[in-house]
């Protein structure tokens, strides 16, 4: 009885099903007065949590409005992060993490770990690069994102995680047991490559550590007796534009780094600092990918720009926009882009997509193109598979 | 959202099908801010400060959409000044994220194109698609593939370019102008291979094989709602398409044109009909007074419940004839007023391609012993959509619910 009751008073007011072939939304109010867009949208809101077929969770629903009316700006640095995701994002942005102090890449089996840093617990606790990490705490890894994987491993400080590996040469999987601790990041790592006197330095972030780092690094290079530099900004999402100038300043001196442009029309220019060159002759050949975005753009365009480089590999990713992060009261964030900016010589580089993201245009063209063969993966700066680091060491050679 | 500076990072290198795979829909990295964070004094109450941030309560859609869009103005760097993009933009938001294959937003261009198609003007290579959402692999991670949907032909307009051409509803489609329509089995293959692999059932190298295939059919790669409107719109130009039929790769080359269906088309005494405006009238015109009639239903993939109630009318008496059901325990009956005055009874032909409303029309009409099903079984998807038309001519179809004979409870 119920439920034929309900129906017909639904048929009554004609509103299920609709005895029209199209709903038409015309924003208009009855009366004929154009509606505000945010009654509009109100209107639709109402729609679809009423009528669609299924119960709809009307925080979800407002969230994925959010979502959709900064996508529509067609901006893929413009976006509305839901509360959780804004956690997890201002986790991200400040540099020191709980973990046990390793860099890893994806694997058929589970994770490749990449680099063990120096003193962090993973090293003390005798886990080693080119180990394959099976399973974290006995469950296995393999067909896992790696970003599960990493999540997995990070924890509570002081807590502990055990880490079975598979390593070259050894029959059985090795167990490892590491005590989680916080973590600072280093950003750069470096070495002479063997039997020659390129110096090799790979710089992960522009974060604020950054700079000092990167001096300790040039130093020891330099002490070795380097006669050309290869910087390795491949897979580097960017960071602090300060930092990457403050590096540009041992290069280039009272130079343009980049011109800012925001929404109010103000200008801001951004130069390297007198009196902190460092090598004014030395050959240099950047390394950039297309995972290359942000301040790597900047500090491998003004090279390239100035002409103190030669850039090797990939496009790079085509970030040419200021984002700013606006927290909410409800815990979620906006973040959107205020400024975009442009390198010394003025060239747009902003990236190009599709309808489905996928690239077309944009970044900074490198002058001499390399792609990465297919045994270099994982791995970056092994002069025996990675293929643009081979390519990088022939240019610098010619110029040496 | 995929950032990439773990403490552990996840060097992510070209070629690896994960990278490929999670860098491809969801491209976004972590922006550390390049400046420092501007002053909001005047930012409205939704922007946090010090003093409201602890502040957990829920704020009201009307006022949360108000707001963003002020902000949005305020700050972004370029100028907006079109509140029906903003508004678009949110309602295309929302829709997606029904994960509801029935449930689509189009924007202006292929809203008309989907219109035209329900008055019988097709475009393109003449044919109606549905999409066909994963089933969730066990043990699978969640990634931006797992809800990439399938896309196949649902129905094809009688004498269109895909008529001609011997694509058939049922068909998926694997690739369009050497574009491969991005979907999750072959990454659900290729997990299925690295189990393997780890419990050495099969050798590395294949999984080096299979890698390299991913990342190579991801450089040449199209979503497939993208897909759809390229196959959907146009009335010149051709197009390549393969498409799995039975488990086997089919290639068809076309020739896009304009295809005109009727609603009703009479062919040997069996009545063509296609669920569209004015197939109510047409069949009241046409219909006999009396006797047997035979109808062919297939290839009616989707239609209005208008059109429902306009073609039930001409065909059946006054009556209920079932419920639409909907998930939330709400059932509505599907009724004729001044409906036949006599009763003529059917032989209605259907197949997979009868869905939606024509199925619907279909099984209603069995279950009042009105008519008798032949041909094949149809497609399982009783379901009414409603289209709602935007003030800006984007659209949407809403999932409404679906048909249940009164007998159940």
């Amino acid at each position: 009885m119920f439920t034929l009751g309900y129906a017909w008073r639904d048929l009554q007011t004609g509103r299920l099903p609709k005895m029209q072939a199209v709903t038409t939304l015309l924003g208009v109010t009855p009366d004929g007065r154009s509606m505000a867009p945010a009654d509009q949208f109100q209107q639709i809101f109402r729609k679809i949590s009423n009528d669609y077929a299924r119960p709809v969770e009307s925080k979800k629903l407002k969230y994925a409005a959010m979502g959709g009316m900064m996508a529509s700006l067609g901006d893929p640095h413009t976006v509305f992060l839901e509360p959780k995701q804004a956690q997890e994002f201002s986790l991200e942005t400040r540099a020191n993490f709980v973990g046990v102090g390793a860099r890893l890449a994806p694997d058929s089996l589970g994770a490749k770990v990449v680099v063990v840093f120096e003193d962090g617990p993973a090293s003390k606790a005798g886990l080693k690069p080119g180990d394959t990490i099976s399973a974290v705490d006995d469950e296995a890894c393999a067909g896992k994102d790696i970003d599960v994987i990493v999540g997995s491993i990070r924890g509570k400080e002081g807590t502990t995680v055990k880490i079975t590996v598979l390593r070259p040469n050894v029959d059985k999987p090795i167990d490892i047991t590491c005590r989680r601790a916080r973590i600072v990041t280093p950003t750069v790592e470096g070495r002479i490559l063997e039997g020659e006197k390129i110096g090799y330095l790979s710089v992960a972030q522009f974060a604020e550590p950054t700079t000092e780092q990167f001096d300790r690094m040039l130093d020891r290079l330099e002490a070795q007796g380097m006669k050309g530099l290869i910087i390795d900004v491949r897979g580097n999402p960017g960071g602090l534009l300060e930092v990457a100038k403050d590096m540009l300043s041992r290069f280039v001196e009272r130079k343009v780094v980049v011109k800012m442009k925001g929404r109010r029309g103000a200008e801001e220019v951004v130069s390297t600092d007198s009196g902190q060159v460092r090598f004014a002759t030395l050959p240099i050949v950047v390394l950039q990918n297309e995972e290359s975005a942000s301040a790597s753009e900047i500090f491998a365009g003004v090279l390239q720009d100035y002409r103190r480089a030669t850039l090797v590999g990939d496009h790079s990713y085509g970030k040419a926009s200021v984002q700013n992060v606006i927290p909410l009261i409800d815990s979620a964030s906006v973040k959107l882009t205020i400024a975009r900016y442009f390198l010394p010589s003025g060239r747009d580089i902003s990236r190009k997509v599709d309808e489905d993201g996928t690239y077309v245009s944009g970044g900074l063209q490198p002058d001499v193109k390399a792609e990465l063969g297919a045994n270099a993966e994982g791995v970056f700066g092994d002069p025996k598979t990675d293929t643009q680091l081979q390519k990088a060491m022939e240019i610098i050679r010619g110029k040496m | 959202m995929k950032t990439k500076n773990h403490w552990i990072a996840t060097s992510i290198v070209v070629g690896g099908a994960l990278s490929a795979t999670l860098g491809m829909v969801v491209r976004d990295r972590m922006d550390l801010p390049i400046v420092e964070r501007v002053a909001f004094g005047d930012a409205g109450p939704l922007v946090a400060s010090r003093d409201n941030s602890q502040d957990l309560t829920e704020i009201p859609e009307r006022e949360y959409f108000e707001q963003m869009s002020e902000l949005l103005k305020r700050e972004y760097v370029d100028p907006i000044t079109d509140d029906q993009k903003l508004i678009a933009g949110s309602v295309r938001g929302m829709v997606s994220s029904l994960e509801d294959p029935r449930s689509l937003f189009m924007d202006a261009e292929s809203f008309t194109v989907f219109q035209n198609a329900r008055q019988g003007k097709y475009e393109g290579i003449g044919a109606d698609f549905k999409l066909i959402m994963p089933a969730k692999a066990a043990n699978a991670t969640e990634n931006v593939f797992s809800r990439v949907p399938r896309l196949a032909i649902a129905a094809i307009a009688p004498g269109g370019p895909a008529a001609q051409s011997g694509l058939k509803p049922g068909d998926v489609v694997d690739s369009v102008d050497g574009h491969w329509v991005v979907n999750n089995d072959l990454l659900d293959e290729f997990r299925a291979l690295q189990k393997k692999v780890l419990a050495k059932e099969a050798p590395a190298d294949e999984l080096t094989k299979m890698r390299e295939e991913l990342r190579k059919r991801m450089e040449r790669s199209m979503m497939p709602m993208r897909a759809r409107e390229r196959l959907v719109t146009g009335d010149s130009g051709n197009v390549d398409i393969v498409v799995t039929r039975q488990g086997k790769p089919v290639e068809v080359k076309l020739a896009k044109s304009t295809t005109s269906v009727e609603a009703v088309r009479v062919e040997d005494g069996t009545f063509i009909v296609h669920l569209q405006a004015g197939v109510g009238p047409a069949l009241a015109e046409r219909l006999p007074k009396s006797g047997q009639v035979k109808l062919d239903l297939r290839n009616n993939a989707f239609a209005d419940s208008a059109t429902l109630n306009e073609a039930l009318k001409a065909l059946a008496p006054s009556g209920t004839y079932g419920v639409l059901a909907n998930e939330r325990g709400k059932t509505t009956p599907i009724s004729v007023t001044e409906g036949r005055a006599d009763k003529l009874t059917y032989t209605i032909i259907v197949d997979r391609s009868t869905s939606g409303a024509a199925e619907i029309l279909a099984l209603a009409l069995a279950e009042k012993g009105l008519a008798k099903l032949e041909g094949g079984s149809v497609a399982g998807d009783p379901s009414l959509t409603e289209v709602v038309k935007l003030p800006d001519g984007s659209g949407f179809t809403l999932h409404r619910g679906s048909y249940r004979s009164e007998v159940k409870k």
